[in-house]
This record gives C-alpha cells, sequence and structure tokens, in this order.
C-alpha cells in the first residue's frame, strides 16, 4: 500500500500554501473580516490544514511518471508554446502557428510526409475563419500585406 | 395564457425563422466545439454577424436562441469525446462522459446528452410559465447571506468529486477559491491589487476560461505525450450502438426531472448559473444512485444530469431578466445585450407592454430544444467518428485550437502563458490524483463568495447571526447538512435492511 506518495504531495502542499498565508499576511489592510486581507488569510488557513489532513490521512493513490522521452515530447512542446506566445506578434498567426503545428504533430509521431502540408495548410485555414469569417484579430505579423 | 403561447409560437415558425433556428443550432454546435467557447462567446462572436442581416427582433432572437443551444450541445461534445469543456457548466459532463467515450459507448453520452438537454429545457420551459411570479418573489427575498450559504451548499458537491481522497477534492476547490482571489480587489476603496506580485495583467484577475482551457485541453496534450510508446498503435474501442434503450432512458429518467427543477432553482438566482447548477445537480444524482451507481466512471446518469441543469437554468436566469430587469447569469447578460440591440427592454414591464417578445422568447426556447434534438441525434454516429481520427491530427489541433481560442478572448499573449501554465498544473493535479472539477467551481464562484461574504458582514454590522437567521439559510444550511450526511445514512439504512434478512 502506497502511502508515501501522497505524503511527498502533503509536504509541497504544505509548503505552496504557507507562502500563500504569508503573502496573504503582507496585504496592507487591518484585519476585519471585512477586509481584503482576512478572507484570502482563511483560504490560506484551509489550504494549510487540508496539506495536514492529507499527511495524516492518504490515499494509496500511485503516480506513474511519463519516462525520459516522453517528458522530453512534453519539455519541447511546453517551450514551443512558451516561444509562440512571444512570436505570435511580431512573426504573425499563420507562420507562428504552421511552426507549433509542425512541431506539434512531430511530437505525436506524424508521418514526416504530412507534417509540412497539414500544417500549413490548417494555420490558413483557421486565420481565414477566425479573422476574416468571425472577425476575431489574429495577428498578421510578417505577412502583413493580406 | 395559453393563446398567447400559440400566438408565440406562430411568430416563431415562420418560414425563414424556421430556416433560423436550423442554422443557428448548426452553427452555435460546430463553435461549441472549440475549446474555451462556450454559449456566451458563441453569440458574442456571431452578434455581429447577425446584425448584418438585419432581421426582425423575433427572427434574431430565434437565430440566438440556435445559437445558444446549438453551442451548449457543441460543449458537450467536446467534453464527452476529447475531455476539453467548452465552458465551465461542461466541466461536470467530461466526467463521466469522457470514460464512456473511451469504452466505446460515445454515441450513448452523446444521445443521453441530447435527451436530457431537451428535457431539461423543454420542462423548465413549463416551470417558466407557470411558476415566474412567485419565484421572482423568492429571488428577492436572497440576500447576500444567503447567497454566501448557498454557495457553501454547492461545495458540498465537492464530496461527489472524491475518488480517491476527498481531502484532495477540498484542496483542488480552496485553490481555486485563492486563484479567484488574484486580481484588484472590487470592495475596495483603493482598489487594492492582490497577489499581483507586480504583473499588471494580473489586475484584472485570472480570466476563468483561460484556466478551464489550460488545465483541461493543455493538459490533455501534455497527458497523451506522457502515454505514448513507440510500439502504442490507435486503440479506440469499437463505436457501439447510438441509441439508448428504453431502459436506459427509463432509469435516467427521474435523475433528468430532479436535476431540471435543481438547475431550474439555481438558475432563476441572479449570479447562480449553469456551472452551479451542473455541479449539485450531478452531487445529488450520484448521492441518490448510491452504491449502485458507477459515476466517475461512465455512468449514464453522470452526463444526464448535468445536461438536464445546465438546460433548465438557462430558462430559469430568465425569470430574474424578465421580472427584475437583471441578468440571471453570464448567458442572459449576454441576451439581455442582444435583446437591447435588438429594440426590446426586458424588465417588469415586458410582459404587458410586449408579450409578443415574451411568448416568442418562450417559443423559440422551445424550437431551439426542439431542433437540437432533431438535427443532432442523427448526427451522433457521425460526431463520434471524430474519435477515430488519428491522434497526431486531433491533438495538434486541440493544441492550435485551443491556443487561439485564447488569444482571440482578450488579445492578449500573457494569457497564452497564464494558460501553459495552468496546462502544467492541470498536468500534475491529474497525475497526482487531484481532481479538477473543484478547482473550476472554486475559480467561478471565488469572486461571488467573497463579495457575498464581506457585504452580509457589512450590512449586519459584523454580526455573523446573519448567516443562519433567515429561513432561507436555515434551509440551505440543513440541505448542506443532508449532502453531507446522506451517503452515511443510505448506506446504514441498507445495511439496516439486509441484517434483518
Amino acid at each position: 500500500m502506497n502511502l508515501v506518495s501522497d505524503r511527498k504531495y502533503a509536504v509541497v502542499m504544505l509548503l505552496l500554501s504557507i507562502v500563500f498565508c504569508i503573502s496573504a499576511l503582507s496585504l496592507d489592510a487591518d484585519f476585519d473580516p471585512v477586509n481584503e486581507k482576512f478572507y484570502p488569510f482563511v483560504l490560506s488557513i484551509l489550504l494549510i490544514l487540508s496539506s495536514v489532513a492529507l499527511f495524516i490521512w492518504p490515499s494509496t493513490h500511485s503516480t506513474t511518471w511519463p519516462n525520459w522521452q516522453n517528458l522530453q515530447r512534453i519539455a519541447l512542446t511546453f517551450t514551443a508554446i512558451l516561444v509562440y506566445s512571444f512570436v505570435l506578434h511580431p512573426v504573425g498567426f499563420i507562420l507562428s502557428a504552421s511552426v507549433l503545428m509542425a512541431i506539434c504533430m512531430w511530437v505525436f509521431e506524424a508521418q514526416r510526409k504530412w507534417i509540412a502540408p497539414v500544417s500549413i495548410v490548417t494555420s490558413i485555414t483557421f486565420y481565414i475563419v477566425f479573422d476574416r469569417l468571425l472577425g476575431l484579430n489574429l495577428p498578421a505579423g510578417l505577412l502583413d500585406f493580406f | 395564457m395559453f393563446d398567447m403561447l400559440t400566438h408565440g409560437f406562430s411568430v416563431a415558425l415562420s418560414g425563414l425563422n424556421i430556416f433560423l433556428v436550423f442554422i443557428g443550432v448548426f452553427l452555435g454546435t460546430i463553435i461549441g466545439m472549440l475549446p474555451g467557447i462556450g454559449p456566451i462567446n458563441a453569440i458574442a462572436i456571431l452578434f455581429p454577424i447577425v446584425l448584418q442581416f438585419e432581421l426582425s427582433p423575433a427572427s434574431a432572437l430565434i437565430f440566438f436562441a440556435g445559437i445558444f443551444y446549438g453551442s451548449q450541445y457543441g460543449n458537450s461534445i467536446s467534453s464527452i469525446l476529447l475531455n476539453v469543456p467548452g465552458t465551465s457548466s461542461a466541466a461536470v459532463t467530461c466526467i463521466d462522459g469522457n470514460p464512456l467515450a473511451k469504452q466505446g459507448r460515445a454515441g450513448q453520452a452523446l444521445a443521453m446528452s441530447a435527451v436530457a438537454s431537451f428535457s431539461g429545457g423543454v420542462l423548465s420551459i413549463f416551470l417558466l410559465i407557470l411558476f415566474a411570479p412567485l419565484l421572482s418573489k423568492l429571488a428577492i427575498d436572497f440576500g447576500p447571506a444567503e447567497y454566501f450559504v448557498l454557495m457553501v451548499c454547492a461545495f458540498t458537491a465537492l464530496t461527489s468529486f472524491s475518488h480517491g481522497s476527498f481531502i484532495k477534492a477540498v484542496f483542488s476547490a480552496i485553490l481555486g477559491l485563492a486563484i479567484a482571489t488574484v486580481g484588484i480587489d472590487e470592495l475596495s476603496f483603493g482598489g487594492m491589487r492582490r497577489f499581483t506580485f507586480g504583473v499588471e495583467e494580473l489586475s484584472d484577475g485570472i480570466d476563468f476560461i483561460v484556466v478551464v482551457i489550460g488545465v483541461f485541453a493543455i493538459s490533455e496534450v501534455f497527458l497523451f505525450l506522457s502515454e505514448m510508446s513507440s510500439d502504442s498503435v490507435q486503440k479506440v474501442a469499437p463505436l457501439n450502438r447510438v441509441l439508448l434503450t428504453l431502459k436506459e432512458m427509463k432509469d435516467s429518467a427521474a435523475g433528468i426531472l430532479r436535476s431540471c427543477v435543481t438547475g431550474f432553482l439555481v438558475g432563476v438566482l441572479p449570479g447562480a448559473g449553469a456551472t452551479i447548477a451542473s455541479f449539485l445537480a450531478y452531487n445529488t444524482e450520484k448521492k441518490m444512485a448510491g452504491e449502485k451507481g458507477n459515476f466517475g466512471k461512465g455512468d449514464l446518469r453522470g452526463v444526464a444530469a448535468p445536461e438536464s441543469a445546465n438546460n433548465s437554468s438557462a430558462v430559469g436566469s430568465f425569470i430574474p431578466l424578465l421580472v427584475l430587469g437583471v441578468p440571471g447569469s453570464e448567458t442572459t447578460a449576454v441576451m439581455l445585450a442582444a435583446l437591447i440591440t435588438l429594440g426590446v427592454t426586458p424588465g417588469p414591464t415586458m410582459l404587458t407592454d410586449q408579450p409578443d417578445m415574451f411568448w416568442g422568447v418562450a417559443a423559440s426556447m422551445f424550437i431551439g430544444n426542439l431542433v437540437l434534438i432533431i438535427l443532432n441525434l442523427p448526427m451522433v454516429r457521425i460526431l463520434a467518428k471524430i474519435l477515430l481520427v488519428p491522434r497526431w491530427v486531433l491533438m495538434p489541433l486541440i493544441a492550435i485550437l485551443s491556443i487561439v481560442g485564447v488569444y482571440v478572448l482578450n488579445g492578449s499573449e500573457f494569457d497564452l502563458l497564464l494558460m501553459l501554465i495552468f496546462g502544467i498544473i492541470g498536468f500534475i493535479m491529474r497525475k497526482t490524483g487531484f481532481p479538477l472539477a473543484p478547482l473550476i467551481l472554486g475559480l467561478v464562484l471565488g469572486g461571488l463568495i467573497e463579495v457575498n461574504f464581506r457585504r452580509a458582514l457589512t450590512y449586519s454590522y459584523g454580526e455573523y447571526s446573519t448567516f443562519y437567521e433567515s429561513p432561507i439559510t436555515i434551509t440551505l444550511w440543513a440541505l448542506t447538512a443532508f449532502s453531507l450526511v446522506a451517503p452515511f445514512l443510505i448506506r446504514k439504512l441498507k445495511a439496516g435492511k439486509q441484517a434483518r434478512q
């Protein structure tokens, strides 16, 4: 019976709750229930209590963390989306989304020959549907001549 | 009164309007399937387009009704098939809907969703017509203290989301409440910023749709990645039959009825909407099913309850709109904007001055529901085929759609970063056994709970007795206690029965 995992999580939860608690206490207000400080403080106490409770009464949950290869896939996807959010505006939607889609397809083991055409077609389709048809703004970026 | 209703129907059923309803439902369904786009956003997105056609107010209203019901069903579709809810109220449908899809019973889940939505919607329209004046009185008696207790009551629904550990569900929910505190505090005079750590974009708080998409859609992508192996074939359970058996419908009938009433009552209260309704309905049905239920692992009743409550709460929230002129939920707020633009002023005078509009609205709700079933039940087989699309297309599509969905929300790249962070948080939570639904409930209710708590205390000059004085609060506390104690009582009763045999 694996009770250790939950206890480890409980410790992490406790640390986070304490950080939240300190953060709440540092708010610049009186300690009146009607003010801004009381409620978050109470929440942080409840979080601390639940962390302790989980430590005392852990469940038999066991986690299967991804293997190294899949962890790399996740890291790559994470980074790709991260970079995307920074380059979206300067580079434009169609180019950024094509690259992001291509990376995602590669990470999900798509067949090589499909990656480029599908990414490009999808990005262009989305651009037309969202930006032109629905009127929601997607940045044009480098392809500003549209 | 019924001749007014038939008059409303005759207005609603012109050739053009029927055409519009079908188009509305169809468009709504497709847009609703996109991650993060629920009925509110769907109406908001299609609003300018609808205006361009210069339809009569009645026709535009019917079109919107179609979009509304279509997008709500679209949300259910993506919840069931992809485990990606379009909006917070659809999050509850994921819980039993997605396991059903994974077991090859996607067709039944989708069919049940359509049937439950339709039944809940239609029944609630009757409730609307019959009880509008009575219930508006009830809604007025709800003050901040009553709202606070109501939300505490909704939180007891958390006991349903505790597959492994009730404590984890509680932590999840309070985490949601905590996230909701980020941003400028609305009740303070100085506009104090809380937990923004100097980041200006956080002043408006964290948009719950960003969290929903991050915690469900993006984490789903990461989850799939974490389980990939070089020899894994795309194993999808073969599609089962699509229609529901009579027995399945019979088993769910009582639940649908109960959830309809629950959802309707919750919807009547201004500020309480589809999310609370679906949580409470799910909780009730799970408790009623007791040991015999398979909730959480693929019980059709777990899909029927939130879908019925969802729909009926939308109808219920029309009561405060019509009677008080106050929108009952986020969705009705958009409807209000739409109605005003169309030249209708909802409010107490609507029933007397513009009866055409009111009965037209009632009729359009009924028709919207009907068209939903007509259009979508046959399509269930086609929709379920979406599951057969290979992962290397589906998952990247979900990723891109989520990213687009979040970006067009506020045009903010910062939201994309938030979505990503919550994607990781959601991934970790799912891996370590922390349920996601309570997080969403906490986030959605967070602002309201705090505001009502502080307001109630302000009005009562610090007297905590305000939280248990009025008959409404007492009733709600009783319901809360019952909800917590019920499973034990039911088990004891059953054990007693068995001992006697």
